[in-house]
């Protein structure tokens, strides 16, 4: 039962009397018991004991359960920076409200700044390459930079971390309490109870950080031209740890890496600087009368959604650098609902400001404003304020509005950004020129520039607003920020990079995938070595390829808001992520997230085979002629029947009558009567149903082909394919990932067809993360690695070598490479063959610049070229 | 055990004005670390053992103007990527599993988006059983480089990790 067609032909050869069992599915069955290295449907179980059982307080649709709670921490605190000192002196009153329903004996306070402590657990822990210098394990050539140096004195010299100076709770009564290096924990007198508040006061000082030799992400940059001083100041105030429904205390210690788990809360901070200085913080300004000129109010008014302008011009902030005062004035900043407070203050800050309208009924109006020194200019005036309002633009549509009523740049370091709420510290500056003294700018740095304030205004969404755990998963906010990042730099300029198109990060990531020391996405940030691509390039690649590839957009975006607006102000976990975006969508993504975020396995798709049949007639007279031709064509005549007759050999059977026979004249393709008798007794053998599914078949006359996928590289993908037909059109066909559901390593496709398919390839477009092209066709086509691209480049070859033999020319000292640096080739142009690969052609334009050739590549070019004719 | 210290004299002299903080260590809020990957992989076809070195563009166009190798931190002209190529091939060193020297040859550097990119390829006869490797790129300039090689010989693909003052691995096709 069940056979419906018995025979099929087969490109080349004729199976008669074959009958063949189609199967339309997949009858694979796991091959190994469950969990072992052969089990093949282990990609696709259902996430289960990885994710921590679903409760009241976060569900199983990813959402914050009806018994959700956190912490809430406010603070008061007073200030005072004292540049001669390098000292800020401070006191603040924390109220903490437990809305856990526990009650809590003790509380733990985080002390940031003690990570630079002598003793302290980080410094203690850091390996010789980590402080800065080699090591040599075999002893001799240790060496240590200067660097290093200034960073052993810089540690010796001063004393860093937080000196507690008293601890009281609200009537002024000490509260005994204990530093555990980072963690301060204080035992209150009355245990806390649910739903009830308490209130300390904490009275502080500090040395502040020479950021530039310590490191911390906060502290003071000296500019040693002219003698002055940027302050930017963060993870500075002694503040309340998390305490979190599924870890309790969140106080492991701040080692460097994992970055920070926080409270949100009201802050009132009243700040005492320098009269001359700029101050720009977390919060809304509350006394402007007090610390800005009526001119600079005037101006700040005047900033609207299309105009920017300066509230402090380059001009005025050069000279307010050039001295200092002698008094002090404080601003007083209030900021609602915000995890942290940072602040910068210089009196060299230039200072401009733009507007952000968004159609939003609580906060229709954002000011965006940046901070930044006469060193920065002029890309800072330019771009910085833009790229703020971009950020804002393009992350709300993802998320949701931006809550704060300020958003600000300070240009703060060289290189490298940090977020804080509603501030952001960002680096890139140009450079002068030694010899002209001209400030120039690489398109490299302008596009750093504009990519970490992206990144960094993008933080406020996530984690400072969608507050998750830092200091445990730093995936969550830097992986999420870093694809959105991704979403905002492609729509800045279309030729954001050099190239003239984006490169695709998901043909970067890859080169990570492969590596075999990877450690999944899931595991603690003080504890990985590649920490860059574990847990911000990969998580953003595979949101890309979640986005574009397997959910789509419509059913992506709808899913990451709904995370983004749920969790808007609280406090999730990877489950809660992982659990929205499947609750929201409806697309099954266990294998996705296994797959991504619990393993190692990386894209890679191999197309190994495609076999074409037809629904024969089986019919001998429509049949047999076509088997004969085809079996003529499988088996030419022999070069000596060939010579014969072109000889005019004629052989005897036919010159003598007397020796042909039925024989001779019939070859096996002859149809006998035999031969239609068999055929008629096959038809009358099919049930009714199967002979109307026959002839309909036989009607249709459609192409059936078995295509053969292997997943070479272990993590399931769904297949983007591009099928190409005969007669020059293509399809595309997006196979789900389910198809790898029972068999993770080879799965086979049936495609049935009207027009008859000559190749069809896998992921033509790039956007699954594949890391190999060149077994994504079939037939196979020549793929080329980036090496191969570049080599095919005949003339760009050329005059690198040209470079290069000029450059050793000019300097001897290169020698020590012998000989020759690199082959000259003739140049060559791409054959029809090559010429198919579209890619090769599109990334020959795209990459290093193809513009004119200055005149010394023209020069170069002439000169090859003269010698070529010279040798002809 | 001798302490030598490592002569950046370029470090110390801060000709390039503005530029305050040089070498940033490790501990900074680094939202990118530095890292380059290196791929080996050997061509069956045309017997030839292909490098490629990817970097990121900021960082090779810093480490490189420190060390006064271009005059400006800019990629872009092709003087600067042939300064770039040559630079690679002084911090990469190959031997076979005997210790003879892979003697590489520059094929070229471009830049595309943000990665340098730098092509060389050693003709050898067959295919090596396994490579010894020593990558110091950029480690002259940035303490917390990580480099990162990986070789493809056709089988899977491994993996060897440089931090600063590692010495060379050997890698096992």
């Amino acid at each position: 039962m069940g056979t419906i067609f018995t025979a099929i032909r087969y490109g080349s050869y004729t199976t008669v009397a074959a009958t063949l069992m189609l199967t339309l599915g997949n009858q694979a069955f796991a091959k190994g018991p469950a969990g072992s290295a052969g089990d093949a449907v282990a990609k696709f179980r259902q996430l289960g004991t990885e994710l921590p059982s679903p409760n009241l307080y976060r569900g199983a649709s990813g959402a914050p359960g009806p018994a959700y709670w956190q912490q809430r921490a406010d603070y008061k605190i007073d200030l005072a920076l004292d540049e001669d000192k390098k000292l800020i002196v401070a006191s603040e009153t924390i109220t903490y409200t437990n809305n856990s329903p526990d009650t809590l004996n003790y509380l733990w306070v985080q002390l940031d700044q003690n990570r630079f402590k002598d003793g302290s657990i980080a410094r203690m822990s850091e390996t010789a390459s980590q402080a800065g210098s080699r090591r040599d394990r075999a002893g001799s050539g240790d060496s240590l930079s200067y660097n290093a140096m200034r960073r052993v004195q810089a540690l010796a010299d001063t004393d860093y971390g937080h000196k507690i100076l008293s601890v009281t709770d609200s009537k002024g009564n000490d509260l005994p309490y204990i530093i555990n290096d980072t963690m301060m924990r204080i035992d209150l007198p009355a245990p806390l109870k649910t739903e009830t508040q308490t209130v300390f006061n904490i009275d502080w000082q500090f040395n502040i950080l020479d950021e530039a030799a310590v490191g911390g992400r906060g502290g003071y940059e000296h500019f040693s031209e002219n003698d002055t001083y940027i302050y930017f100041l963060a993870q500075w105030f002694p503040r309340m740890a998390a305490y979190t429904d599924y870890t309790g205390w969140q106080h492991k210690q701040f080692l460097g890496r994992g970055e920070f788990a926080l409270e949100f809360g009201d802050y009132e901070v009243n700040i005492t600087v320098p009269s001359d200085h700029i101050v720009s913080a977390t919060g809304l300004l509350q006394n402007p009368r007090q610390v800005l000129t009526s001119k600079q109010r005037k101006r700040l008014d005047q900033a609207t959604a299309t105009k920017q302008v300066f509230v402090v011009t380059p001009k005025e902030a050069l000279e307010n650098e050039k001295s200092r005062s002698k008094g002090t004035k404080t601003w007083r900043f209030k900021a609602e609902n915000v995890r942290d407070f940072s602040f910068a203050s210089s009196r060299k800050f230039i200072w401009d400001a733009m507007l952000h309208e968004q159609a939003s009924e609580t906060m229709p109006v954002v000011t965006a404003m940046s901070f930044y020194p006469n060193e920065a200019e002029p890309i800072w005036s330019r771009y910085s304020t833009q790229a703020v309002v971009h950020t804002m633009e393009v992350y709300s549509r993802f998320t949701f509005d931006y809550p704060y009523p300020t958003s600000q740049s300070v240009n703060t370091w060289e290189r490298g950004g940090m977020e804080y709420p509603m501030i952001t510290f960002n680096g890139y500056r140009p450079s002068k020129d030694e010899k002209t003294g001209e400030i120039t700018y690489s398109r490299s740095i302008k596009h750093a520039m504009i990519g970490v304030i992206i990144h960094e205004v993008g933080h406020n969404y996530f984690p400072m607003i969608v507050n998750s755990d830092e200091r445990q998963w730093t995936w969550m906010d830097e992986g999420l920020n870093s694809f959105v990042e991704y979403l905002a730099e492609y729509e800045w300029d279309e030729n954001f990079n050099i190239s003239g198109g984006q490169t695709n990060p998901l043909d970067i990531i890859p080169g990570y995938m492969q590596s075999d020391n990877q450690v999944p996405i899931m595991t603690q940030s003080d504890s990985v070595l590649q920490f860059g691509p574990n847990a911000y390039s990969k998580p953003a690649a595979s949101l890309i390829v979640l986005r574009e590839t397997v959910m789509g957009r419509e059913l992506f975006d709808h899913a990451f808001k709904q995370y983004a607006t749920q969790w808007k102000f609280k406090r999730p976990t990877p489950s809660d992520f992982f659990r929205t975006m499947e609750d929201a969508s409806g697309v099954d993504l266990d294998w996705f997230w296994r797959g991504w975020y619990f393993g190692t396995d990386y894209v890679d798709v191999s197309i190994n085979s495609i076999r074409e049949y037809q629904i024969s007639s089986q019919d001998p007279d429509q049949e047999f002629d076509e088997d004969r031709a085809e079996f003529w064509r499988d088996h030419p005549e022999s070069i000596t029947e060939r010579r014969n007759r072109e000889e005019g050999i004629v052989t005897r059977a036919n010159r003598i009558e007397s020796l042909k026979d039925f024989y001779h004249e019939n070859d096996r393709f002859t149809v006998s009567n035999k031969d239609k008798n068999k055929h008629q007794s096959f038809l009358d053998d099919l049930e009714d149903w199967e002979k109307a599914a026959y002839e309909r078949a036989l009607e249709d006359g459609h192409y059936i082909y078995f295509v053969d996928f292997e997943n070479v590289g272990g993590l399931i993908t769904p297949l983007p394919l591009t099928i190409h037909y005969r007669n020059g059109e293509a399809e595309n066909m997006m196979i789900p990932a389910e198809i790898w559901r029972r068999d993770a390593k080879f799965v086979t496709k049936l495609i049935i067809r009207e027009k008859r398919i000559i190749s069809i390839d896998v992921d033509n477009a790039h956007q699954t993360a594949d890391a190999d092209f060149s077994n994504n066709s079939f037939p196979a086509k020549i793929s080329k690695s980036r090496l191969e691209i570049y080599k095919g480049s005949g003339s760009r070859r050329n005059l690198m070598a040209d470079m290069l033999v000029e450059l050793k020319s000019e300097d001897g000292k290169e020698g020590g490479d012998s000989g020759q640096e690199t082959d000259k080739q003739i140049p060559l142009s791409a054959s029809d063959m090559q010429a198919n690969d579209k890619e090769t052609e599109n990334r020959d334009d795209e990459t290093t610049k193809n513009e004119d050739l200055s005149d010394e590549e023209k020069s170069v070019l002439a000169r090859l070229l003269k010698r070529l004719v010279e040798t002809e | 055990m001798t302490i030598k210290l490592h002569h950046r004299r370029r470090v110390l002299a801060s000709g390039l004005a503005g530029m305050a903080a040089l070498c940033l260590p490790l501990n900074v809020a680094a939202h990118r670390q530095r890292r380059a990957l290196t791929t080996i992989k050997w061509n069956e076809r045309t017997h030839v053992l292909e490098i490629t070195h990817a970097l990121h563009l900021h960082d090779a166009e810093q480490a490189l103007t420190r060390l006064g190798n271009l005059e400006a931190p800019d990629l872009t002209p092709l003087r600067a990527r042939a300064q770039l190529a040559l630079y690679t091939k002084k911090h990469f060193k190959l031997t076979d599993m005997d210790n003879t020297a892979i003697e590489a040859t520059i094929l070229g550097a471009e830049i595309e988006s943000g990665y340098a990119y730098v092509f060389l390829e050693a003709g050898i006869k067959k295919k090596p059983s396994g490579l010894i490797i020593t990558d110091t790129i950029l480690q002259d300039i940035f303490v917390d480089q990580v480099n990162v090689v990986n070789i493809d010989f056709g089988g899977d693909t491994k993996t060897a990790t440089f931090l600063i003052g590692d010495k060379a691995k050997k890698l096992l096709a």
